[in-house]
């Protein structure tokens, strides 16, 4: 799970680093465009709208918030009222406080998790797609979708990246094996702004 | 790989409901009215001498015996999910591509997740009829042994064990005639301590067969006595 949420960190920075492209993209080209766009990148932030259909339930579950990151390892997640929350990573240390009186909790990950770990390898020059993965990449109007299904077996069918000519996200849709879909619309995202430590915690 | 329950308590500051009408603690009791369906956003904390874990995530229960909750990660992914059919449970943890099933009996002690098997017994929060309105009563349990509770105006405030296992309920609120805790707090016999909180609840509306079915496919199916700890 962990690993998962790290990757999902991952796609959310290069995301907001990623120009738009007003033509088709090999996969490799996809790839290699986020490494290069993530390299440009020190820290952003963005209002984020999580939208959730879950078989559990008829109505679609709605969460709001904002994300922050910062290189080389600390990232922010903070939920707002009714359903308040923090999530704070720094490095391999995770801190979460769920709703406005809860209690602080620690967790500290396996040193091959950190985040520094993971933004170092997405770091290195793409030479061919990861096996088992796909890549796809399609431009509609000021929109540019790129399109990512995990190899086989992972909980996660399908990643779409979707941007505004300005290399901005805007969406992040996630969907899993099982059935169940995850849209995030991101708003307000602003990089490179000079984020420091103090805008990273829990408190 | 079962580190994924700890991490589904470590990161479930999830996804959330639209607003639905918050529960009417002034309304008015029906008689005779039980819990027959129950459907809510909740959260969970879980503190056993090793953690001190919460997350959120969705329950859905219906009358006697059938329970599903799912985990969800902060970006809304599953982290876990637990289904309860009569004494079978099962536990899906879609990252790691494993589920285990068995009998509630057969969940080792030593994972943290014993509180599972309280639960059937945990949701049980109507007063025994003809309970007094406060005071204190026992009686046999369906879980073995006599069971002690606890009443004040009518609303089952505590449920004991002799294996000491515990059930506080706080927060009672009156949903479509129903008087319901909005907060459970649970004790193990192994001393976990277990919290689950109501935030969205409805009670009794329709719930489809399907929305209690664990999606299995793809996922490597283990017995559940090989659970182990996180």
């Amino acid at each position: 799970m962990s690993r998962l949420l790290i990757i999902l960190l991952q796609i959310l920075t290069l995301a907001v680093a990623l120009p738009a492209q007003a033509r088709s993209l090999t996969p490799l080209e996809g790839l290699e465009i986020l490494r290069r766009s993530f390299s440009g990148i020190q820290d952003f932030t963005a209002d984020l709208t999580q939208e959730k259909q879950l078989s559990i339930m008829k109505k679609k579950l709605v969460m709001q918030g904002t994300i922050r990151f910062k290189k080389p390892d600390r990232f922010l997640m903070e939920l707002a009222p009714p359903y308040s929350g923090k999530v704070l990573l720094k490095d391999t240390v995770l801190e979460q406080r769920l709703g406005a009186q809860g209690e602080r909790q620690r967790i500290v990950l396996p040193p091959e998790q950190g985040l520094s770990r993971w933004f170092a390898a997405v770091a290195r020059p793409v030479t061919s797609v990861p096996e088992g993965m796909e890549v796809r990449a399609e431009q509609n109007g000021s929109l540019t979708s790129v399109m990512i299904r995990p190899a086989k077996g992972e909980q996660l069918k399908e990643l779409t990246i979707v941007l505004q000519d300005d290399g901005t996200v805007r969406k992040l849709v996630l969907e899993e094996r099982a059935g169940d879909r995850t849209v995030m619309t991101f708003r307000k995202t602003r990089r490179n702004i000079g984020l420091t430590e103090a805008d990273f915690r829990l408190e | 790989m079962i580190r994924l329950f700890l991490l589904l308590l470590v990161a479930c500051l999830t996804a959330c409901a639209a607003r639905q009408p918050v529960p009417d603690r002034a309304a008015v009791v029906t008689p005779g009215a039980v819990v027959e369906t129950l459907s809510s956003t909740v959260t969970l904390s879980l503190r056993t001498a090793e953690k001190n874990l919460a997350g959120r995530g969705v329950m859905v229960y219906r009358r006697p015996d059938q329970l599903r909750l799912i985990l969800l990660s902060p970006f809304g992914t599953t982290v876990m999910e637990a289904q309860v059919v009569g004494d079978r449970l099962t536990l899906a943890y879609p990252a790691n591509g494993v589920a285990y099933q068995g009998l509630l009996n057969e969940l080792p002690a030593a994972t943290g997740q014993r509180g599972f098997a309280m639960l059937r017994w945990v949701l049980e929060s109507d007063a025994p009829a003809g309970a007094p309105l406060n005071g204190q009563i026992e009686r046999p349990a369906a879980r073995g042994g006599m069971e002690r509770i606890s009443i004040q105006n009518g609303q089952v405030m505590e449920k004991n064990l002799p294996s000491g296992e515990q059930v506080r309920y706080r927060n009672h609120a009156v949903l479509a005639g129903v008087r319901l805790p909005l907060e459970l707090q649970m004790i193990s016999a192994e001393g976990d301590r277990i919290r689950l909180t109501l935030e969205e609840p409805e009670v009794n509306t329709p719930l489809e067969d399907q929305v209690f079915t664990v999606p299995l496919q793809g996922l490597r199916v283990l017995p559940l006595s090989e659970l182990k700890s996180p």
